[in-house]
């Protein structure tokens, strides 16, 4: 168990009060994703990072919120597109709900895909979220993410789940 | 929060449940991953030398006192020590055989370390400070992970393998051997005291549903160490203290299952079952233990102002003690502690999220120095985001060891006459009391926490402790060594029994500052002062003296740790520390510098080259009178370590 007792992880989905740990799992996943984006050198480094996301995805709501954050230099921008496909090169991060990532096209150069379907990485895409009992962890492909010109810091390959290189 | 933050959780050791740092009413100092990763650590202990306030000396390869807030002591016992929730130290002769724990450092996923009492929630023995290693899931080791380092006295090599069976279920195997050379005698030859252990294991994570998981894991380790001992020998031309190597080894099976339930929004449950056999032969004595402790416990968020935690615990420990006449069970062949706990715990909260109080207390019965209570109250305040206090007072027990109260321990020692220090044979019979009590420690407590904005947190802790009935060792009898075919003494021979006749006081501070001088430059500077004095209740030295003294802790402490990301390839780090001389003078004062380069080569492997003791050949941490070992001193080395990961 990652915390003493266990009670932890369950507490920082339930708890309630003004703390930090007060956050829904989609909250948490919203903030897992920012902070991976803090780890990650793109090729492109333009004034604005957009991240694409699907209108009919739960994770939507949250991600619009982190519209004008900071990463690194760059400011956070989100654009939502009704169909996977209709997301195209401007995104530098393209959030893909639970799609396989056999039904996606490969990253395009200085992109990353990022999914929940338990096997994304595995099936290509470049970061995975996946919960495990209350908790949510990523993994990465590291090879993918190299095709595409996008380079993981080591303390973000530490942190992950599982890295495929 | 920070990414680590959000896949695990902030705090839980003082509260037993999630809290970030600057919302607990306790001194508190978490190692997380990346202080891991950067760090030049061989062992556990190393790991523990970057906490604000903490003394860890190392006494032999084989031997290191870790301690908090004074009593730094090869025998010192008062540091409850955990491993993902299961208490690891010894309760038959000295606390912790640091040494033997042997989990692999890139398996671990935090360190949370309390300075000061944490009896109320974690029961005797937890006097100064809890000490709390988590490990990680076996779902966030997927793939193979290998560290290999190489240095000029030690080498290491961790492997791991983890991989998902199932979506609701994770494994990992993992391993780790380490060898030392040891450390250098005062003229700077080898002591040849080498080391070298091994522990193997597997652990399975289960999560049937998002409300309920199962942790059960199951290690081996083994290993084994030459210790030199200093022992006296009587011939035709006299006295001599000659130096005698005894070959050692030990070995530890560890069996550990946990299951916890979110019943509901507001009520969270686990139960936990571990058994541990530890087995260590050193100098010939055979200290052999099998423990069994179960455990289950609850936090319930009783309304909007109410949190309520409770548990309930038993253990059973059956010593085993003996091999030669050093150290023998006065009683029977082997000896049962039972021991039974609860505690119960109510945070209230008298102005939401500013304003809270805790009140809790354990309850303990053993068999073999009965009942006591652990109660504490704590208050915090939080003024405003950037600025919260707590202040503490707690009352919290250390119960005697099995050597305080049933063994029989004959030690042939130099021993250094009063005034001229010259040594003389001595032949020292130490008599377990079975009527030793409990050490009561007194403490209060006051903290305050601030945001300093830009991410620099100053962090600041204080505390004054009053000790009652601290184990001592009272002297009974004092004569003259008579040896076969000498008409004349050849030394002394002293018998003396344990007890309870010191008594002792302290105070200090530990002051901590963080923060990013750039978003690539991290720097975090601690300072800690401590005064310790431990005296007899009686006031006469001669016939009852403490078994710690206290004189081996320093009053100050400065630690300066920095490191920079040059790119996202290479990075530097550095570490100083500076320790006053010990309280009784005996122990100089040194200085540490550690230096750390790394390059990450390709994603997935990294390489390091690092170096401690940097300033002096050599140096001593650790040197106490009137025990048969030499001191060892710290050498100056340098490793190469390559980690990977696929």
């Amino acid at each position: 168990m990652r915390c003493l007792t266990v009670l932890c992880g369950v507490l920082m989905l339930t708890a309630t009060g003004g703390n930090a740990a007060a956050q829904s799992k989609g909250d948490v996943k919203v903030a897992i994703i920012y902070n991976i984006l803090r780890f990650v050198t793109f090729p492109n480094n333009t004034a604005t990072l957009t991240v694409c996301a699907r209108r009919q995805d739960s994770l939507v709501e949250g991600l619009k919120s982190l519209e004008g954050r900071a990463v690194s230099t760059r400011k956070i921008t989100v654009a939502v597109y009704d169909k996977i496909d209709q997301a195209a090169n401007e995104c530098d991060v393209v959030y893909v709900g639970y799609a396989s990532a056999r039904t996606l096209q490969k990253p395009a150069r200085g992109q990353i895909l990022i999914g929940e379907d338990p096997s994304f990485v595995d099936q290509g895409g470049t970061v995975g979220l996946v919960s495990f009992g209350p908790q949510v962890r990523f993994t990465i492909n590291a090879r993918v993410a190299q095709s595409s010109g996008v380079r993981f810091s080591s303390q973000l390959m530490q942190l992950a789940a599982k890295v495929i290189s | 929060m920070s990414l680590e933050d959000l896949l695990s959780q902030e705090v839980t050791t003082a509260s037993k449940k999630a809290r970030p740092i600057g919302d607990s009413a306790s001194a508190i100092y978490v190692i997380n991953q990346d202080n891991i990763r950067r760090s030049a650590a061989r062992t556990l202990t190393d790991l523990l030398r970057q906490v604000p306030g903490l003394e860890v000396f190392d006494l032999s390869s084989s031997g290191t006192s870790v301690s908090a807030r004074g009593f730094s002591s090869r025998f010192a016992s008062n540091l409850l020590v955990m491993v993902d929730g299961a208490a690891i130290y010894s309760t038959s002769i000295s606390g912790m055989f640091w040494d033997q724990a042997l989990m692999p450092l890139q398996d671990i996923e935090r360190i949370e370390v309390i300075r000061g009492p944490g009896g109320a929630l974690w029961g005797s023995n937890s006097i100064n400070g809890v000490i709390n290693v988590i490990t990680k899931q076996s779902v966030d080791t997927q793939g193979l992970r290998a560290s290999g380092l190489a240095g000029l006295r030690d080498a290491r090599a961790e492997l791991g393998y983890g991989t998902r069976l199932s979506d609701e279920l994770g494994v990992r195997a993992y391993g780790t051997y380490r060898r030392s050379q040891g450390m250098k005698f005062s003229d700077g030859s080898n002591d040849h005291a080498s080391w070298e252990g091994g522990l193997g294991g597997v652990r399975f994570d289960y999560a049937p549903t998002s409300k309920d998981s199962v942790v059960f894991l199951s290690e081996y380790s083994r290993g084994g160490f030459t210790q030199p001992y200093k022992g006296f020998a009587v011939g035709p031309t006299g006295v001599t203290f000659p130096i005698s190597y005894v070959d050692n080894d030990f070995s530890s099976t560890h069996i550990l299952s946990r299951w916890s339930h979110t019943a509901s929004q507001s009520l969270t449950l686990a139960g936990q079952v571990y058994f541990n056999q530890l087995k260590r032969e050193e100098l010939g004595v055979l200290v052999a233990r099998d423990l069994y402790d179960a455990s289950f416990e609850g936090h319930w968020q009783a309304g909007a102002r109410h949190e309520i935690g409770f548990g309930i615990s038993g253990r059973i420990s059956r010593d085993r003690i003996g091999g030669n006449n050093l150290f023998t069970l006065m009683k029977n062949n082997s000896n049962v502690d039972r021991i039974a706990t609860g505690y119960l715990e109510d945070e209230f909260s008298l102005i939401p999220d500013r304003l809270r109080i805790t009140l809790g207390s354990k309850f303990e019965h053993n068999n073999f120095s009965g009942s006591n209570i652990q109660p504490n109250a704590r208050i915090f305040y939080r003024a405003n985001d950037k600025l919260s206090m707590w202040a503490a007072i707690s009352r919290a027990v250390r119960t005697p060891l099995l050597q305080e109260r049933g063994v029989k321990a004959t030690l042939e020692t130099p021993f250094p006459l009063p005034g001229s220090g010259t040594l003389v044979p001595a032949i020292s019979t130490v008599i377990g009391n079975p009527e030793s009590k409990p050490e009561v420690l007194d403490s209060i407590e006051a903290g305050l926490w601030s945001s300093l904005g830009r991410g620099w947190i100053f962090d600041v802790a204080a505390f004054y402790n009053r000790y009652d009935d601290l184990a001592s060792i009272n002297l009974s009898s004092i004569s003259p060594l008579f040896l076969a075919g000498f008409p004349f003494p050849v030394g002394l021979q002293t018998t003396a029994a344990f007890g309870n006749e010191a008594k002792g006081r302290s105070w200090g501070t530990e002051i901590l500052l963080s923060g990013n001088l750039a978003p690539n430059w991290s720097m975090e500077a601690s300072y800690s002062y401590l005064d310790l004095k431990i005296r007899p209740k009686t006031g006469f030295e001669n016939m009852a003296s403490p078994v710690i003294t206290g004189g081996l802790s320093s009053h100050h402490q400065l630690r300066l740790k920095t490191a920079v990301d040059l790119d996202d390839r290479f990075e530097v780090s550095g570490a100083l520390h500076y320790v006053s001389r010990s309280l009784d003078g005996l122990r100089p004062a040194y200085t540490d510098l550690g230096l750390r380069a790394e390059f990450q080569a390709t994603p997935n492997i990294q390489i390091a080259l690092s170096g401690s003791n940097l300033l002096k050949n050599k140096r001593l941490e650790y040197y106490q009178l009137n025990i048969p070992f030499p001191p060892n001193y710290v050498v100056r080395t340098g490793q190469l370590e390559i980690r990977t990961r696929f």
